[in-house]
């Protein structure tokens, strides 16, 4: 009977330090190891504000998990995450534009738009379900 | 977020000693510039070489660093790797500073 191939999945902790220790890990994931270096830098600049975009506005400091699993199309580049956050961002806030003036915040919503090709959001069953997909052609942004 | 401070004259070039400037160091970093700056004779050089990571959280503390500069005092930058220059590139935070190649080219502009 042939083995059912086991579905990669990170589950962590929703905490900024956990978050830092899992994109350490995926530096070295056999997916982003294939990716060129601004690939590279590019999806885990992605996965570092969608995963603390999480932590800040989803759970707003109260505990929860988050889940991280590649997309099996986009080795590398394509990535679902999912939490059970009772405030997942709403969709209008995925359309924010790049802060114009010097501003200190309010940079990663457009950070993610900037670099990525396809980002869908979607509330199913508690869960908020976000799959992004990061642009190949990063590098030229 | 350790800070390593040295004093070139009337300039005070400030290295960060984590190669990450993320939403876990940002809040320390920043607090930790604000000492640094206040204490500053003049002109502060940021020496970016060693990090290799940052995010919004962490660009937002840069940012946010220009606060603490005393009227006529500046803030330049130095050293940015390939992937903090895009996030300065991306969000136009380039456009706030000064950004040199490397700290001897800040020091030289000083001279």
């Amino acid at each position: 009977m042939p083995c059912a191939k086991r579905r990669e999945r990170h589950v962590i902790a929703a905490d900024p330090a956990e978050v830092r220790s899992l994109l350490e890990r995926l530096e070295r994931h056999p997916a982003l190891a294939r990716l060129s270096a601004e690939e590279r830098d590019c999806t885990l600049l992605v996965l570092a504000e969608v995963l603390n975009n999480v932590v800040e506005h989803g759970y707003g400091g109260t505990p929860g998990w988050i889940g991280l699993t590649p997309l099996p199309g986009r080795p590398g580049l394509g990535w679902r995450i999912v939490d059970r956050a009772g405030q997942g961002p709403a969709p209008l806030a995925l359309m924010r534009d790049m802060p114009l003036v010097a501003a200190e915040g309010g940079f990663g919503i457009p950070l993610i738009r900037a670099l990525t090709d396809r980002l869908a959001l979607r509330r199913k069953r508690g869960l908020n379900i976000l799959t992004v997909e990061v642009r190949s052609d990063c590098s030229a942004v | 977020m350790e800070l390593q401070v040295e004093g070139r004259g009337a300039v005070t070039v400030v290295r960060p000693a984590e190669a990450r400037l993320d939403a876990l160091g940002a809040v320390a970093f920043k607090d930790r510039m604000k000492a640094v700056i206040e204490a500053a004779p003049g002109r502060v050089v940021l020496d970016l070489s060693g990090v290799g990571f940052i995010d919004s959280s962490g660009l937002g503390a840069v940012v946010a660093a220009r606060r603490f500069l005393r009227e006529g005092q500046a803030m330049d930058l130095a050293g940015l790797t390939g992937p903090v220059g895009r996030v300065f590139r991306l969000t136009r935070m380039d456009m706030l500073f000064a950004i040199h190649p490397e700290v001897a080219d800040a020091l030289r502009e000083t001279a």
